[in-house]
């Protein structure tokens, strides 16, 4: 993600422009291929070293460059940091303290004497005291894009960036494949965004997101899932956006369309899979399979006819040896109206299949609180979490669950 | 006459009146073409429902979101000659202004002096989470209830709530209608663009503005009297010595470049002044440094003549010469509590790796800290190196020396400065030494920044042998 200053747009009456790159001019590509084999030939130096030598290239005061390296540094794994020195440090620092206050008249004697005192010599003591500083991480691994990648990857962040500062976002997808449409839906929902979606006409899918600015807690971690749901958008053919912005004093609008040359970093649907799934995913296929009764994990893929032009895209999947499966669908905080919806218009033979994972935050509601308990009393299986459920709640409610095949 | 309805409406007044004679008597409004409708600055709701009243306009005020607040001081304050005097001044002005006093000399509890006067819901706005986290434990001793707070993570909204310029701006238009009395702490930050909106989308009708150091280089201080009320109250740091604040020395301390970074500094110093000169480049007005930046970038030499610039000041910022005395300070002052204070933070990590110092900055960890300044309040440590990160705000008033290594120039840093160290203590003695590579620009600088009042006492001046 680009930070502000970073941000390359014009703006004309209400309307603002990002302003792209063209990923076919030589010498951009040039430039992106160079960054990209000096971040890999920096795969186990220290951060500071990498900045260093981005630091001496020519154009390193330039925006797009700058621009091009975060993007770059975003793709950067580092090593742990030494937890050990803070304490080392203190007590070093103690020890100089007490040398200090004996008073010396050059610090070259003071060094020399302190160096004796700790045992070691006084480049160690001097190179050692800060390496706990980010700068000191060493680069494990980098993952490059490609150069002409990297370039389109740039100007999808400078929308991105924009995005973060929207109040409200409508997009529109146009697109015949129904399925298509619907995996955008279950990505949305993923995302945990705040949204309303209708089809107005054949073929089209019209959301409308309330943007972070739109939101008062955790603004900044909702931004963020906005973006990573955006490339999705461009997953098709024909899609248009319209964002209303505040920039600085401005209200501005953005519209952008399928002819911008904007291009998504997901290869496709499964690309992007939120941290929290994976780590569940992983953690609970990890388990004994006598823990987890042999039941297996995997993101939703399915898309449920639940009837009445009604679809369930659910977020995980269990599946079990015996063919039985069941499908979890989580509703987040903002998903109240939703959350009604489904339960009301749930068929009895899709309950037995379905499981209903809601957010602590919704069921403050005591009058939602009630409404589900009388879901639950008709057989409706609903359990809650927190920020994402946890494999114990999952279990539990496996552990009751009589395996039998029934697919909805 | 129907009566006309103010709504309050992401950061502006919208004004639903039948009659436009009704708008033309209110200031402030002006036709919106895009929604139809009236509207106008919140910042203006003071003046609107005081004209409304005036004119007897009927006007339904569904703009005001908060109520009166009774609020009680848990424990009595007896405020000081000044702090009356400057509640008084800022009453006087129908409780809008600025009042500028130096550090140290109690702003923030003027501040809380004020919240129990005015008796509305409240928000206050201050630069970084650890002035927020300071207001919010000494309001919390003053006031019975929670204190809220936006910032840092935290974001739950109280009737008195502390704000960080960052968190506010963002948030202003969904809060600009619940606070009476809004309180800008430093308020100097408020002319930033992103800030002035906190200003400008807020309805509260009661504002006061707190900094050392109003006056900005760009004349930023015009918008602020504008936006908060005007200058109500001076105090300067000369005449409150003694009475309210440490007695201080500030000692400028010359040391020469060595031979080898004289020759350097000379080189670059004329291939930067050479470039400014063929560009006719003119320092003398505020837009001097922006049009260095813009000529730099596009005209042949100008990243010569950039690189040249950054290089001069790096050898006068980090001579030799200077850190040879910062070691003479240090062992003259043993014991006292002294913080360093540098330009930068790779400068601030070199002195403490050199005489094994603990360094301050932002890439600290708030958990170390959080024990360092804790430490050095107790006295287990007693040098603290930093950037900028100590330059506004955080108390520290067992600080009695401070050794300014390199700076920005700006009067305002170094005031800001030399406020780390006046807090008042029995028997203190403060004294600021500013260490300055003699025959570079910094001399000038230094020469220039001796006309602030805070600087209008005798000064020594020492040089030191190259």
């Amino acid at each position: 993600m680009l930070t502000k200053d970073l941000l390359k747009y014009t703006t004309r009456g209400d309307k603002v422009h990002p302003k792209y790159l063209n990923p076919t001019d030589a010498a951009l590509v040039a430039l992106a291929r160079e960054l990209e084999d000096i971040f890999q030939l920096q795969v186990g130096s220290k951060q500071r070293d990498l900045d260093d030598r981005l630091k001496q290239h020519p154009k390193a005061g330039d925006a797009v460059f700058q621009g091009l390296c975060k993007l770059l540094e975003d793709r950067c794994e580092f090593g742990d940091l030494e937890d050990t020195i803070e304490e080392q440090r203190w007590q070093w620092m103690e020890k100089a303290r007490q040398l200090r206050l004996a008073g010396f008249e050059h610090f070259s004697a003071f060094q020399q004497v302190l160096a004796a005192e700790i045992g070691q010599p006084f480049a160690d003591i001097e190179a050692r005291l800060f390496a706990d500083l980010p700068e000191f991480r060493e680069l494990t691994r980098f993952q490059a894009y490609g150069a002409e990648r990297l370039v389109h990857r740039y100007n999808l962040a400078q929308v991105q960036g924009l995005l973060l500062r929207a109040s409200k976002v409508t997009i529109t997808v146009r697109d015949a494949d129904l399925l298509s449409r619907r995996r955008l839906l279950q990505k949305l929902r993923f995302c945990r965004l705040l949204a309303e979606f209708q089809e107005q006409r054949e073929h089209e899918l019209q959301i409308e997101i309330s943007g972070p600015l739109a939101i008062f807690e955790q603004s900044q971690s909702y931004g963020l899932r906005l973006c990573q749901f955006f490339p999705y958008v461009l997953l098709f053919q024909d899609w248009s956006l319209e964002a209303e912005l505040r920039l600085g004093e401005k209200h501005l609008q953005l519209q952008l369309d399928g002819k911008k040359p904007i291009r998504s970093h997901y290869q496709s649907f499964t690309g992007y899979i939120p941290e929290e799934f994976q780590e569940f995913i992983r953690v609970f296929n990890a388990l004994p399979s006598a823990d987890r009764s042999d039941w297996v994990v995997e993101e939703g893929r399915a898309c449920l006819n639940l009837g009445q032009e009604s679809y369930c895209m659910p977020d995980l999947t269990f599946k079990h040896p015996s063919g039985g499966e069941r499908h979890i669908e989580l509703f987040h905080r903002w998903h109240a109206r939703d959350l009604r919806r489904r339960l009301d218009s749930l068929r009895a033979k899709d309950a037995e299949s379905l499981v209903f994972g809601v957010a602590q935050e919704l069921k403050k509601d005591t009058e939602l609180e009630s409404w589900l308990a009388g879901k639950q009393q008709k057989g409706v299986s609903v359990f809650t979490f927190r920020q994402f459920p946890t494999v114990k709640a999952i279990l539990t409610y496996l552990g009751k669950v009589k395996v039998v095949s029934g697919v909805v | 006459m129907a009566k006309a309805i103010l709504r309050y409406e992401q950061g502006s007044l919208v004004l639903l009146a039948e009659a436009s004679a009704a708008v033309e008597k209110l200031p402030g409004f002006k036709w919106d073409t895009r929604t139809h409708t009236w509207r106008a600055p919140a910042h203006a709701y003071r003046d609107i429902v005081i004209e409304a009243v005036k004119e007897k306009l009927p006007l339904a005020d569904e703009a005001r979101q908060y109520q009166a607040l009774p609020l009680q001081l848990r424990e009595p304050i007896v405020p000081r000659e000044h702090q009356t005097a400057a509640l008084q001044a800022w009453r006087h002005q129908n409780s809008r202004g600025v009042v500028s006093l130096p550090t140290g000399a109690g702003k923030t509890i003027l501040a809380v002096l004020a919240i129990a006067l005015i008796q509305r819901p409240t928000l206050v706005v201050v630069p970084t989470i650890d002035l927020l986290q300071q207001w919010q434990g000494i309001l919390e001793r003053y006031f019975v209830g929670s204190i809220g707070a936006l910032g840092g993570g935290q974001r739950h909204i109280e009737p008195i709530t502390v704000a960080t310029y960052d968190s506010a701006s963002l948030y202003i238009e969904t809060l600009g209608q619940r606070f009476g009395f809004l309180v800008f702490d430093e308020c100097h930050h408020l002319p930033a663009p992103h800030y002035q909106m906190i200003a400008k989308a807020a309805i509260a009708p009661f504002r006061l503005g707190l900094s050392a150091t109003v006056e900005r280089s760009d004349g930023g201080e015009e918008l602020i009297y504008q936006l908060v009320g005007d200058l109500c109250y001076e105090g300067q740091i000369n005449e409150m010595v003694e009475r309210v604040l440490a007695p201080y020395d500030v000692v400028s301390v010359e040391v020469p470049l060595k031979e080898s970074e004289q020759e350097a500094y000379q080189q670059a110093r004329q291939i930067y002044t050479q470039f400014i000169r063929r560009h006719r480049i003119d320092f003398s007005g505020p837009q001097g440094w922006q049009e260095f930046i813009k000529k730099s970038a596009v005209l042949p030499g100008g990243r010569e003549a950039m690189d040249a610039y950054r290089e001069q000041k790096r050898l006068a910022q980090g001579a030799q010469g200077k850190i040879d005395e910062l070691w003479r300070i240090l062992q003259k002052h043993r014991g006292d509590r002294t913080i360093v204070f540098t330009q930068d933070n790779a400068m601030a990590y070199l002195i403490g790796r050199m005489f094994i110092l603990p360094v301050l900055t932002h890439q600290t960890r708030p958990k170390e800290r959080k024990r360092l300044l804790e430490a050095f309040r107790q006295g287990g440590v007693d040098v603290l190196v930093t950037s900028k990160v100590l330059n506004e705000g955080v108390d520290v008033p067992e600080a009695s020396i401070g050794v300014v290594i390199s700076g920005s120039g700006a009067v305002r840093e170094h005031v800001q400065r030399l406020g780390r160290i006046l807090r008042h203590q029995e028997g203190k003695r403060a004294v600021l030494y500013e260490v300055i590579s003699k025959n570079t620009s910094e001399y000038y600088v230094n020469q220039r920044r001796r006309n602030h009042h805070a600087y209008q006492r005798p000064t020594q001046v020492h040089h030191t042998r190259g």
